[in-house]
């Protein structure tokens, strides 16, 4: 089982390049696991035909002692299993702790052992704020951090802010920082400008997705474009991406 | 309020508390303990452990608002070697709590463990949570801190006839029949983490052959230890009914598998019980009866066993009913519905009343509640297990009516802490 944690700023495309991921590697016979880290709980909706699943966080507060394993992990597409850690409405609570929370609740139901995924991606938040966005990347979880960013200021420099708090844990020899994925905006310059950060963190860019409208037309219909149009030239970029995640992880 | 356990504002009685994580951690031989926390939170812990005259073996790390924000494990390591500056004898262990604060922070306690480990290769460190938000998950404080008093037990090639008993804070009684039925089944002595004064004669229990859990604190414990030593588990908890005392006995004996020839008299036992019964009954007749959990780990078999053998009891009182009593709090909604089931952290108990003065309380907090005037001397069962437990709670029952009780007294000697 290999675990890869997908980081990167809010809005920037992180959710629906991992489900593409996932969705291109279920459709190679790989058994997936898409665990969503986002207090906004839609990393894999897109998996569950556009419904948003019940969180994991949801699912304590409502059945506290008596939750099993089915009451948060759901069967997608290409028999994924989705799962959202969920958190706090937004100005209240701790996000952080929601994850350490969801985590453990995760260890407590024997969720890998159940399942016995081939790869697990968390998709996680923005930027590493504090000890709960940084559990995915801790020892026990992710094997490699992968960061989608566009080649917009704001997204570069969260990049640049999670590669430091992943270089900071990969000295206790943790999940290693295994490069970008652009997610094009079409910014002036994109391509050299994002090289130019990988390089600067002593990375590299393993794929550029281009943008393209079909992805909101898939997710429209609550789809991966995967799903929605395999024969698409987007769809093969994702499976371009999913060539090379596992090429870097060694799958 | 008959109707038990809602989740409504706490009420704490002067008499609610128990051991507490700081003296369940003193268990461990030869180890010192550095809470890190904000110094407010170290108030409970501090008070109880001086009661204990174990204050030598306690130090605070405290951190402030800008700690919290920016992480305080960089602050730990050299507090640990300013401590051991101070200690007059090297530690083997230390024991470091985190308070719940640091649920929220999620400090990366396994890499602080290693990097410690390290540093001070000679010590042990665990890194042990004071979290009360965890009292109703899976692991409360209480099991987790056994968890981390028995992961100190290293792996022994060797194993002997011991066997471990786990779960109770306190030894079961050299009196009791235990001892001598263990022997009959060719094994060695009943252990316990309390006899031992050094680290390395701790060591002993990780070569034991049986983990005898007598109340569940200690289950998820003896679960890691089947996993990292191969000490097999047998649940076995402390019970007042005689036909329990019977069943776990013979389960301990299947367990074993060794035939001794000839089996185990226990009829001088079960006498002896039976006598015991008669003699508190008498003595005690109809007086109302009010079973409290900070006397049993599961007040709900008490009452049964009280009810059964005639005795009159009125009230049993308890925060929760663990998974392990249910069947009989189901027994007793079912059998015995005038028996008044009182939750003693409810918020209507400060109401004060439920007064039953010419009652005899079994647990302190029982006795403030109602008021008695006579209780039993008996907290968390320690002592306690198989016929010889049932006797030496006819005993406190048939002596507790001899004189009223001095409840504050009790309470203070027995070291609680509100």
């Amino acid at each position: 089982m290999k675990k890869v944690a997908i980081y990167g700023k809010g809005g920037i495309g992180k959710s629906t390049t991992t489900s593409n991921l996932s969705a291109a590697l279920a459709a190679r016979n790989l058994k997936v696991m898409q665990i969503g880290c986002d207090p906004k709980a839609d990393s894999t909706k897109n998996l569950m035909g556009g419904r948003k699943i019940p969180t994991v966080l949801d699912q304590i507060r409502e059945r506290g002692n008596q939750i099993t394993l089915d009451d948060i992990a759901f069967v997608g597409f290409g028999g994924i299993v989705c799962v959202e850690a969920g958190g706090p409405t937004p100005g209240i609570g701790c996000a952080g702790r929601g994850i350490i929370t969801a985590f453990e609740k995760l260890e407590e139901l024997k969720a890998y052992e159940r399942y016995q995924p081939d790869i697990v991606f968390y998709d996680v938040l923005g930027d590493v704020v504090c000890g709960g966005f940084a559990m995915p990347i801790r020892g026990g979880y992710a094997d490699n951090v992968f960061i989608v960013t566009s080649g917009e200021m704001m997204a570069l420099y969260a990049a640049t802010n999670i590669a430091h708090a992943i270089e900071n844990f990969g000295k206790r020899g943790y999940a290693k920082f295994s490069g970008l994925i652009q997610n094009s905006r079409n910014v002036e310059n994109e391509d050299a400008l994002v090289a130019q950060v990988a390089q600067e963190n002593g990375s590299e860019v393993i794929k550029i997705i281009p943008r393209d409208k079909v992805v909101q037309q898939a997710e429209q219909q609550g789809m991966t474009v995967i799903e929605a149009f395999p024969d698409s030239d987007q769809a093969k970029e994702y499976n371009l991406l999913a060539d090379r995640i596992l090429e870097v992880i060694g799958q | 309020m008959s109707c038990a356990f809602e989740n409504t504002l706490h009420y704490s009685s002067p008499a609610h508390g128990g051991w507490g994580i700081v003296r369940i951690g003193m268990l461990v031989p030869e180890s010192v303990q550095l809470f890190v926390c904000p110094f407010a939170c170290g108030r409970h812990g501090a008070i109880g452990i001086m009661k204990q005259s174990l204050k030598h073996r306690l130090s605070y790390l405290y951190v402030d608002q800008s700690d919290i924000i920016t992480g305080y494990d960089h602050l730990i390591p050299p507090a640990i070697g300013e401590l051991l500056e101070t200690l007059p004898q090297r530690p083997r262990v230390i024991l470091i709590f985190v308070s719940c604060l640091d649920d929220l922070i999620g400090t990366d306690n396994d890499a602080l463990q290693e990097t410690l480990e390290q540093e001070y290769p000679d010590i042990r460190f665990r890194v042990c949570h004071m979290n009360p938000i965890s009292l109703n998950s899976k692991t409360p404080p209480g099991v987790s801190t056994q968890n981390n008093l028995y992961s100190l037990l290293d792996p022994s090639a060797e194993k002997d006839n011991g066997v471990n008993c786990l779960g109770n804070l306190v030894k079961v009684s050299p009196d009791s029949e235990i001892h001598a039925f263990l022997h009959h089944l060719q094994l060695g002595t009943l252990r316990h983490i309390s006899q031992y004064d050094s680290f390395d004669g701790y060591q002993e229990m990780g070569r034991s052959r049986l983990n005898l859990v007598i109340a569940p604190p200690a289950k998820k414990a003896a679960d890691s230890m089947e996993k990292k030593l191969g000490i097999p588990s047998l649940f076995a908890p402390v019970s007042y009914r005689m036909e329990e005392v019977e069943a776990s006995y013979q389960a301990i004996a299947d367990c074993i598998g060794t035939d001794p020839g000839t089996p185990f008299d226990f009829t001088p036992h079960v006498e002896a019980t039976r006598a015991a019964i008669q003699r508190a009954r008498e003595k005690v007749g109809n007086t109302p009866i009010i079973v409290d959990s900070s006397a049993f780990v599961r007040p709900f078999d008490a009452a049964r066993a009280l009810l059964e053998y005639g005795f009159h009891v009125v009230r049993v009182q308890a925060e929760d009913c663990i998974p392990f009593d249910q069947p009989h709090f189901d027994w007793l909604q079912a059998e015995h519905p005038e028996v008044e089931i009182l939750q003693s952290n409810h918020h209507r108990a400060v109401l004060f009343d439920h007064k039953i003065p010419e009652s005899i309380a079994v647990g302190v907090d029982g006795a403030y509640l109602a008021g008695s005037k006579y209780a039993a001397d008996l907290f968390n069962d320690e002592g306690m297990f198989g016929y010889h437990g049932i006797q030496s709670l006819m005993g406190l029952l048939e002596h507790a009516l001899d004189q009223p009780v001095d409840l504050e007294k009790l309470i203070l000697d027995y070291g609680l802490v509100v």
